[in-house]
């Protein structure tokens, strides 16, 4: 038995940042760079192999993070006089601006999400009449404005307008279905009614679908084998007749 | 305003009647041509119009998007018009409202970029606002590989109760608070 935990889902790699650094409650211009590859790192590692593709996005900050962490353990160059104007390169700067933009965009999710909750929506009048709809030329439809994403909408508005019913028909395609018992008695009385050789080939329709082909052909073969009937062909490609085989006595 | 003379008031009716009847937005070019004005008297026109509407009691208002009007209707009565017509229900994850965040403040944005500003891959977040028709493709970026460039819809307006893409809130509101 294998027990999986449920790890707490991020969004993303910068999602998963920004909470380890929310919860040292440090700024993001000024991360504690080994302690957040740390724990990022450790996070990285119950990342179950089969979500590699996560995985991968989560592996490419990860290095971003090492990068970082190693160009802070290096000694800067102290700045020449000369350079003064320079401002000192923070190696987390480029990350943290990242980060921070991100930061944005992550809160305007929430307020959107407000928004929606809140349910403020403004409506307009339904599809149907407006410059599109005026023929310029009548008989011929303008096809230059139109997009491949109106068509697709189109579609897909006419799709949900189909009514219940057609649905129910489209949505199941009732199969049928034939079982090799039920062919086995349907060859079976034919033959008993017939009381005399039939050919293979009356068995067969050519309205039947691919399954009730081979339903047929095994049908038959497993009444040959239960010694039910005799298969016989006089001469290669000739019809083959079928007979019910009376038990020998 | 009562410095309107009477053609104008009459022009103004019919500017009306044209943004309520049509289902799309229709630009202030085409509304020109239809009342016989030129465009920068449709423009005032819209403007007046559209500081009418917003006196309380009125139900519609001048809704903009890329450039062209209609009108739509206030949010604060959004309850009534979903009594007489239940909305199908539009929820969205984070991932998808975080997408849809940055394709509005950053339109026209290629995946690549939205992308690089989430730092996941977001084909299927994409897939979905796009099918939910709250951003399309509007045109494709010159340069190297020509990359596909998504903004928001009038959809995505109406859902989120603005009248156009200005409304939204400001983003340094957002970053201070």
């Amino acid at each position: 038995m294998v027990y999986q935990v449920k790890l707490e889902v991020f969004e993303g790699p910068l999602d998963l940042l920004l909470k380890l650094i929310d919860k040292e409650e440090v700024s993001i211009y000024d991360i504690p760079i080994s302690k957040i590859t740390e724990q990022y790192i450790d996070y990285l590692r119950n990342i179950k192999e089969s979500e590699l593709e996560t995985a991968s996005e989560f592996i490419v900050l990860a290095a971003t993070l090492l990068l970082v962490k190693s160009k802070m353990l290096l000694p800067s160059e102290p700045c020449e006089p000369s350079n003064e104007d320079l401002p000192f390169e923070d190696p987390r700067r480029e990350l943290a601006e990242r980060l921070s933009e991100y930061k944005i965009y992550h809160e305007i999710a929430l307020v959107f999400k407000k928004i929606q909750e809140e349910g403020k929506r403004v409506y307009t009048r339904e599809s149907g009449f407006g410059p599109k709809h005026i023929s310029k030329s009548p008989g011929a439809a303008s096809l230059k404005d139109i997009s491949l994403s109106d068509l697709v909408n189109k579609t897909y508005e006419i799709w949900k307008r189909r009514s219940p019913e057609t649905v129910k028909k489209l949505e199941k395609i009732q199969e049928k279905k034939i079982t090799i018992e039920e062919k086995i008695e349907h060859i079976f009385k034919i033959l008993k009614e017939k009381n005399s050789a039939e050919t293979f080939h009356n068995f067969l329709s050519s309205n039947f679908t691919r399954t009730e082909l081979i339903v047929t052909f095994i049908a038959l073969l497993e009444l040959a084998r239960l010694k039910l009937v005799s298969i016989e062909q006089s001469e290669l490609f000739k019809e083959i007749k079928v007979e019910i085989q009376h038990p020998e006595e | 305003m009562t410095g309107i003379s009477k053609p104008d008031k009459n022009k103004r009716a019919a500017l009306e009647c044209l943004l309520f009847m049509s289902s799309e937005p229709l630009s202030s070019k085409l509304i020109a041509e239809i009342l016989g004005l030129k465009t920068s008297d449709v423009m005032a026109l819209i403007q007046e119009l559209k500081e009418l509407n917003n006196r309380e009691g009125r139900g519609l208002q001048v809704m903009e998007h890329n450039g062209k009007y209609l009108l739509c209707t206030k949010s604060e009565y959004s309850a009534y018009i979903e009594k007489l017509n239940k909305p199908r229900k539009e929820t969205l994850s984070h991932a998808a409202l975080e997408t849809l965040g940055i394709i509005a403040y950053k339109q026209p944005i290629s995946r690549a970029e939205i992308e690089f500003i989430r730092g996941v891959k977001i084909d299927s977040v994409l897939y979905t606002l796009v099918e939910k028709g709250l951003v399309k493709e509007v045109g494709r970026r010159e340069g190297p590989g020509r990359p596909i460039l998504y903004g928001t819809t009038l959809k995505f307006l109406m859902l989120f109760g603005l009248r156009s893409i200005e409304e939204l809130p400001e983003l340094e509101k957002i970053k201070n608070s």
